[in-house]
């Protein structure tokens, strides 16, 4: 949506254009304030009157994110899907040069599936000739998302690309806003700075803020807790009754929450809590009680005696990856087989058809934790490829206080066809996943045993304090058709694994951070030197240095295993230049070197590695310029051009 | 087409519209549709067969979905009254592209069905009882292969795919050099090579074996040139990925053919979603190289106890020697050969992960001759590691995978060193002497070429004949699909099968009555397997209880979950309490028990 070039500020007392007797009415009040002669800076401690700060509208900015941003936005609250597709749009429209908007198509409750591609489009260079050769009819991939010329997507796939994507477990909320945020900050900070700046020229980054939008309006405008829905909204017959979604929880008091329910019972096993009464502990074993937990809010809807059995969706998002998939017996949130889940299969699709995406964040809650697979107890990876996840990840705990890198996801639980796992095994991405919002936020203290949620004293005590009670709803009388007199009481659905308004803004910029720090790891190949040598007998060689700055190689050794990304092309061009023959080697005296015979002018390299340089030389006649190019799907396109003995 | 008797009906006016996409596209090699073998039918054919056969009263033609190629996957439905209501067997055929019989056999089978529906009652009860769902090529662009010009047996449909993974797709395909219409092997005599004549039939090549001080005489590769010139021969031909591995179970990950990942191509989605939903299917029988019914699937005692199941359970592994039992009475008996690797197969998703019962029959095969043994030992069929070389090379150093079907072809059975008599070649001998008895052209015999790339060696092209190994004289055809239709009529009368009787009921007095009631199965077959009941796929078998107005339950709920009930005789005994005032006039309880795979039956009974 453009913003109308006649906009109210909250400042200003009328709409732009402004008529003319405003100017004159700002002329006197300024002159009589003495604005005209003074440093913009010193109105504050000159002036309290809103009309004089007005002159120079918020040109103090704050460490961080602008104050007089493009696009207006607050960070305290979370977006619906409406929200979030008008702030999107804004982003886009605010910054066209930066941002293309594209949708991969609807979700199961005809909702968009927005993806937002920021770059600088201007630097973007063509390459000089189609990375892809081929003889057949049919070259691209099916179903490629992309409808834009061929030329410009080209032209992008030269680029590394960076994925984010969020809130694909919908209750985990704040992963989609800070998605938005990412997309917010980057735009927001490109030209004003250096780094976001320099990112947005050397990278594309692929934001998908909502994989689950459909339960995202649900977890927000549906009675739920704060741990649904996690699932998405295709029916599922959960209980293989027959029927389909039948008997969800009931909102039983109106109040939009999900709650708990409890009968007095004087031989409970559960008593008060002695200093938070509304908190339910367990007794001591000695110990009479006067509660009796009796599950979630809900009544029996379909007469089979079971409550609650068959809410909406069931299945997983996270379980419907490819790789490691496994049906619901063995893992119990698989869908019917992988990428059945529609929303997932146009994502990945998408990111099949890019394979220039060498690094990915997927925002997940909670408990504070960067995670990467294998999500399977058996699987190993590759020394040099943990190495590499290693070195990135736990520099993610300085920038997140209480957050701990966690290699391998199967320290936690087992988990058969996760996201990043497939991102890692099947397309060589190098990904993330954040679990959002740590215990340790409460306090700024590690909460002991606490685990991923935090001590429920802990949850209490924050309530009382910050929240004013704000995070719980009292055990309150109610009548149940099935067990008559109870209490509904508990935690409301905004409260536990989301911050509140204040730690959003902070949880977002963080691990914004950590995504950037990652994204910039990405490969980047260049031409660090070419020599030349002519004794003057037999032919000239000419020796490229070809290196990769960045912690992250252009192919990880699984990559490399199995093939999936092509080889880097280092390749030779000059005027009246033949090419006898090629060679390439890790070392630069070519002790233990490979040969290429064929098409010699463009020598392949299944990796090059971080920090290292891979070293290719040609044996050519004809004396130079010659121009070195190497071009890399997930490390970028480089050249360089070799002029004569002055250089190097 | 010769001619359009489609054209009258808004379905036939979409065959057209497809037919003519299909006629646009462009698929490598001639249009001309010219079979592999006399009397087998194109799809064009086809598609007027299944018009003619919809044409029945108990038939009706649908799509599941369309290829990549724009053509419609085929749903015959054969049922007497409503048919996604009843117990279903899903049959498919031809899930293997180059085993055209396995559609041939489907569509025959729907049509012996169809024909007899009024006439043969037990094919009538079986339509009334049951519906039959045909899919008889689900993967009909690979299969048209059998058609095209020059001939070879590949399983991929059209997507185009890197399978040599060198960043080019379909840079170098086989080439017809000595243009006979046919995809050949080559010898190229070279000592580095491994392979020689058979001592008793120089046709066929077998590998030297270096124990017995053989060396090797020949290299072995599928005809054509390097097209790339990267020292590998038609290692990234046209197409595509096979349908049958292509599926979830055991899925045979990177491997050149098997897709980008499990159930990417829509052909393959169109059949699972297909299977999903229609939860009445208890049964599919499929034609494919992975027979179960001549050799049944094997439990393995290791995968009693793992969480992931890859073999038969026990308690499962009992029925399926009971339907081969049945299988070999109806067909006949015949020593069959070893089937294929499971790695994403269609009919081990169907058992394993689907949790249906999956029976698989490979059609027809060569028999044995006398005067060479017939098939090889058995191997168990949960795991069969063939060597999947990834972006096979169509040289041939050990058993020949990947997409280009070169199936029983020059290979050594390592078991067989086991056996007294060399076994090596003892396929293609076999072969060799059953078309000389049946009088069929069915070997190329070795004959000199030049060839540019091994310009200073001797090059011959032979081989056997695409398809024929896999695929029979049209003329058996219809004798197949009849012994098959009568072993399904046969397995169908084992379903397993309800029956309700309310038992008891008892006045305890104040109105409140206690209802007894047995649920039996008098099927042969469990109400669902041991695999079926671990997948957690099928619908529970429930009873319920409707109870006249006033009357209400004392407790527990009306609707109760079964347990899976045994074969033979398995039953649960259901008790409710109920209280039914005097002053309540009608007094009919109706008591239903019922699923998707076994249907619905009542019972009434009074309250006194």
């Amino acid at each position: 949506m453009n913003r109308p070039s006649s906009h109210k500020t909250d400042w200003l007392p009328y709409t732009v254009p402004r008529p003319i007797d405003y100017w004159i009415r700002l002329a006197i009040i300024l002159g009589a304030t003495g604005i005209l002669h003074k440093h913009p800076c010193s109105i504050a401690n000159e002036s309290n009157s809103v009309e004089s700060a007005a002159a120079n509208p918020a040109a103090y900015q704050p460490a961080g994110a602008p104050a007089d941003p493009k696009v207006q936005a607050r960070w305290n609250f979370y977006r619906d899907y409406a929200q979030t597709t008008e702030l999107l749009k804004q982003i886009t429209a605010a910054h066209p040069d930066l941002c293309r908007l594209e949708s991969l198509g609807k979700s199961h409750g005809n909702r968009e599936m927005w993806i937002l591609t920021i770059t600088n489009f201007k630097t973007l260079r063509a390459p000089d000739y189609p990375f892809q050769e081929s003889n057949g009819p049919d070259t691209s991939p099916a179903d490629s998302a992309v409808d834009m010329p061929s030329s410009d997507i080209d032209k992008e796939l030269t680029r590394p690309a960076y994925w984010i994507d969020g809130g694909i477990h919908a209750n985990e909320i704040q992963g989609v806003d800070t998605s938005l945020y990412t997309a917010w900050f980057l735009t927001e900070m490109f030209n004003r700075n250096a780094t976001i700046t320099r990112l947005l020229n050397e990278r594309i980054f692929y934001l998908l803020p909502m994989m689950s939008p459909d339960s995202r309006d649900a977890h927000m405008y549906r009675p739920n807790s704060t741990n649904s829905p996690r699932s998405g909204q295709w029916p599922v017959d959960d209980d293989l009754d027959g029927l389909v979604d039948e008997d969800g929880p009931d909102d039983l008091d109106g109040d939009g929450h999900i709650t708990q329910m409890r009968i007095r019972d004087p031989n409970g096993r559960m008593k008060s809590h002695d200093v938070y009464p509304d908190m339910m502990v367990p007794c001591n074993p000695d110990e009479t009680g006067h509660y009796t937990l009796l599950g979630t809010e809900g009544i029996d809807n379909d007469g089979d005696g079971l409550v609650n059995e068959d809410g909406d969706g069931i299945y997983d998002p996270n379980r419907d990856w490819a790789w490691q998939w496994q049906p619901r017996y063995v893992e119990d949130g698989a869908y019917k087989y992988p990428f059945s889940v529609p929303e997932n299969r146009m994502v990945a699709d998408f990111i099949m058809a890019h394979p220039n995406i060498a690094g990915a964040q997927s925002y997940h809650n909670t408990g504070g934790m960067i995670l990467r697979g294998p999500g399977v107890l058996s699987e190993k990876w590759p020394a040099a490829d943990t190495e590499v996840f290693d070195q990135i990840g736990k520099q993610g705990e300085l920038m997140l206080p209480g957050y701990r890198y966690i290699g391998s996801m199967s320290n936690l639980y087992e988990v058969h066809g996760a996201e990043d796992d497939w991102f890692f095994v099947m397309q060589g991405v190098f990904a993330f996943t954040n679990e959002l919002h740590t215990p340790f936020n409460l306090f700024k203290q590690e909460s002991k045993h606490g685990g991923y949620f935090g001590k429920q004293e802990d949850l209490r005590k924050f309530d009382e304090y910050l929240l004013f009670g704000d995070g719980y709803i009292s055990w309150h009388a109610m009548n149940h058709p099935q067990y008559g007199k109870i209490e509904i009481g508990g935690q409301k659905k905004n409260w536990n694994r989301q911050p509140p308004s204040f730690m959003l803004e902070e949880e977002c910029h963080r691990n914004m951070a950590f995504t950037l720090f990652h994204a910039d790891q990405m490969p980047q190949v260049s031409i660090d030197s070419i020599q030349v040598r002519n004794s003057g007998n037999g032919p000239i060689e000419v020796t490229a240095a070809i290196i990769n700055r960045k912690r992250i190689p252009t192919h990880s050794e699984l990559d490399i295993q199995q093939r999936i990304t092509p080889p880097d092309r280092a390749s030779l061009a000059g005027k009246n230049v033949k090419i006898i023959t090629a060679l390439s080697a890790d070392d630069m005296f070519f002790k233990e070197a490979t040969s290429q015979h064929r098409a010699s002018h463009e020598v392949r390299l299944r990796n090059v590695p971080s920090m290292k340089p891979v070293y290719v030389r040609w044996l050519v006649h004809g004396p130079g310029p010659y121009t070195v190019s190497i071009r890399s799907v997930k490390g970028g396109v480089a050249r360089k051009v070799w002029a004569g003995d002055s250089g190097d | 087409m010769t001619h359009c008797p489609f054209l009258a009906s808004p379905t036939s006016i979409r065959w057209a519209r497809i037919q003519l996409s299909w006629l646009l596209f462009c698929f490598p090699g001639n249009l001309q549709a010219q079979p592999a073998i006399d009397g087998y039918r194109d799809f064009a054919a086809l598609r007027i067969e299944f018009e003619s056969i919809a044409a029945n009263p108990v038939a009706s033609l649908s799509s599941i979905g369309m290829t990549q190629g724009g053509r419609e996957i085929p749903l015959l439905t054969l049922s007497i009254s409503a048919s996604d209501k009843k117990p279903a067997i899903l049959v498919v055929g031809n899930v293997d592209a180059p085993h055209r019989v396995g559609s041939e056999l489907a569509i025959r089978l729907a049509r012996h069905l169809a024909d007899r529906a009024e006439t043969d009652p037990r094919i009538k009860k079986l339509l009334t009882d049951q519906t039959v769902y045909i899919i008889p090529c689900p993967t009909p662009d690979a299969s048209e292969a059998f058609f095209l010009h020059p001939a070879y047996e590949r399983t991929g449909n059209v997507r185009a795919t890197d399978d040599d993974r060198d960043g080019v797709t379909n840079e170098d395909p086989p080439e017809d050099l000595n243009g006979d219409g046919l995809i050949t092997m080559m010898r190229i005599e070279d000592p580095t090579g491994t392979y020689i004549p058979h001592p008793v039939d120089p046709r066929v090549m077998i590998q030297a074996d270096p124990q017995k001080n053989e060396r090797g005489k020949y290299r072995l590769i599928q005809e054509g040139i390097d097209n790339d010139k990267d020292e590998q021969f038609n290692e990234d031909g046209p197409g595509g990925v096979d349908f049958n591995r292509n599926f979830p179970f055991h899925y045979p990950y990177f491997e050149s053919g098997a897709g980008p990942h499990q159930v990417s191509e829509p052909e393959t989605r169109a059949v699972a979603d297909f299977a999903f939903d229609h939860p009445n299917i208890y049964c599919v029988l499929t034609f494919s190289p992975h027979d179960n019914l001549s050799r049944p699937w094997k439990s393995d005692p290791s995968s009693e106890t793992a969480k992931i199941k890859t073999a038969v359970p026990q308690a499962d592994a009992v029925y399926y020697q009971a339907i081969s039992k049945l299988f070999h009475s109806a067909i006949g008996s015949m020593e069959d050969p070893i089937s294929p690797s499971d790695r994403g197969s269609f009919a081990h998703w169907v058992y394993f992960h689907f949790g249906r019962w999956s029976f698989a029959s490979r059609g027809w095969w060569i028999p044995s001759m006398e005067g060479t043994s017939g098939g090889t030992e058995q191997k168990t069929d949960h795991v069969q590691e063939t060597d999947s070389s990834q972006g096979a090379n169509k040289e041939l150093e050990s058993e020949p995978t990947g997409k280009y079907r070169s199936d029983a072809i020059a290979t050594d059975d390592p078991e067989a060193k086991d056996l007294e008599e060399d076994q090596r070649g003892v396929v293609e001998r076999n072969a060799l002497r059953w078309f000389e008895r049946e009088g069929i052209h069915g070997f190329v015999p070795w004959t000199p070429i030049s060839h540019p790339d091994f310009s200073n060696k001797k090059v011959e092209i032979g081989g056997f004949r695409p398809f024929l190994l896999l695929n029979p004289p049209a003329s058996m055809l219809d004798p197949l699909a009849a012994s098959h239709a009568n072993f399904m009529l046969d397995f169908a009368e084992l379903r397993p099968r309800l029956a309700i009787s309310a038992d008891e009921i008892v006045s305890l007095g104040e109105g409140i009555y206690r209802l007894v009631v047995t649920i039996r199965n008098e099927g042969f077959l469990p109400t669902m397997s041991s695999m079926g009941a671990i997948s957690r796929q099928l619908v529970r078998l429930e009873a319920t209880l409707d109870l006249p107005n006033g009357a209400q339950l004392v407790t527990g709920s009306s609707r109760v979950p079964l347990a899976p009930l045994a074969g033979a005789g398995g039953y649960a005994r259901q008790e409710w309490l109920i209280s039914a005032p005097k002053s309540i006039e009608k007094r009919t309880a109706r008591i239903t028990a019922s699923s998707p795979t076994l249907g619905t039956v009542e019972t009434t009974i009074e309250l006194p």
